[in-house]
């Protein structure tokens, strides 16, 4: 079972003045309960693991709202659903499943599940102690002779604005967008 | 909630995370704070466009390279001052075979001050794109030199 950091940006932050934050937070499932087969995605069983909080995907990003959240679940969702009738790009996280845990009052996006984030990648695992803006050594030494880091930067950023331009080919924005929350 | 994602299993970097997505010239809704927006979002009449993506991925671009952010700060006031003057890449920074005034007008059209004047992300993908197979020119072994091919002078037969 794979455990991601809860400490540090994953925890709902804060967004806005002084609003509470909305996204509380992000459970990483992975639930072998419906390996079995896609014919209980759909079965009554589904609806049931729902209500109890389980995954219908083996392995997902879910993405919990506090209820009466400021920032309405329905514009993320539309967003993902609108993103998802297009001819897709594997450079967009993929939108999974939707809806309401019936016994915590609560709304989820689920996403598919990736590995790790670019500024973990970057700079590990670690609560940031010191600003960003403070110099720190480069992430990746372009005096490499090897290349091979200076050739990760730019497949890193040929793969980003990929999926920025599929985005922005919908006239949407993203607004967001960065190694981390920050 | 991370943005930008890596996944192991189709060894790709994803972008998520569309919780302040919207359309282009829509109202802004909400106000995130501690985000890489240019300088066009602290102007009263702040239109949404798409070239404000573009921003965000300058100060990634420059994250990567250079290893701090371009601006001190973006979440006060005070640094308007530093997103209007231009950005400064260390003369010491090198970026392999590829010229290093390339990279570093990529990265300063990225973040121009004026939205509209910034590059595309469909043309930033052929930019990258072709730094990606400059870089994988050079690293193959027994390539020939074509770092000085868009140079005036001919070359030398």
């Amino acid at each position: 079972m794979d455990v991601l950091p809860t400490g540090d940006g994953w925890q709902g932050r804060k967004i806005g003045e002084g609003a509470l934050s909305e996204i509380f937070e992000v459970i990483l499932t992975r639930t072998y309960i419906l390996t079995a087969g896609s014919q209980y995605k759909y079965g009554a069983g589904s609806f049931f693991l729902l209500l109890w909080g389980h995954s219908l995907y083996e392995a997902c990003a879910r993405k919990v709202f506090r209820p009466g959240a400021s920032i309405p679940v329905e514009n993320e969702v539309r967003i993902l659903q609108r993103l998802r009738q297009g001819e897709g790009c594997a450079n967009v996280v993929a939108f999974l499943n939707h809806g309401f845990l019936q016994p915590r009052g609560v709304w989820f996006i689920e996403m598919e599940l990736c590995d790790v984030s670019l500024s973990t990648f970057l700079y590990g695992n670690v609560r940031r102690t010191v600003p960003v803006h403070v110099s720190r050594q480069p992430p990746f030494s372009v005096l490499d002779p090897s290349l091979e880091k200076t050739k990760k930067i730019w497949d890193i950023m040929r793969q980003v604005a990929e999926g920025v331009a599929y985005v922005h080919s919908f006239d949407f924005v993203h607004m967001n967008l960065g190694p981390d929350s920050g | 909630m991370p943005i930008v994602l890596y996944s192991e299993k189709d060894s790709l970097w994803k972008i998520a995370g569309f919780a302040a997505a919207c359309e282009a010239h829509s109202p802004l809704r909400i106000r995130l704070q501690h985000v890489l927006w240019g300088p066009e979002a602290r102007t009263e009449h702040f239109d949404i466009t798409p070239e404000i993506d573009i921003w965000s991925m300058g100060c990634i671009l420059y994250e990567l390279t250079v290893g701090s952010r371009p601006f001190p700060t973006q979440s006060d006031v005070d640094s308007h001052y530093y997103l209007k003057k231009q950005i400064t890449i260390p003369a010491d920074k090198t970026f392999g075979p590829l010229h290093n005034a390339a990279v570093t007008q990529v990265i300063r059209s990225m973040l121009r001050p004026s939205p509209a004047s910034r590059p595309t992300a469909k043309a930033l993908r052929f930019i990258f794109q072709g730094f990606l197979i400059r870089v994988e020119w050079a690293s193959t072994p027994n390539a020939p030199d074509i770092t000085n091919l868009a140079s005036s002078r001919t070359p030398e037969v």
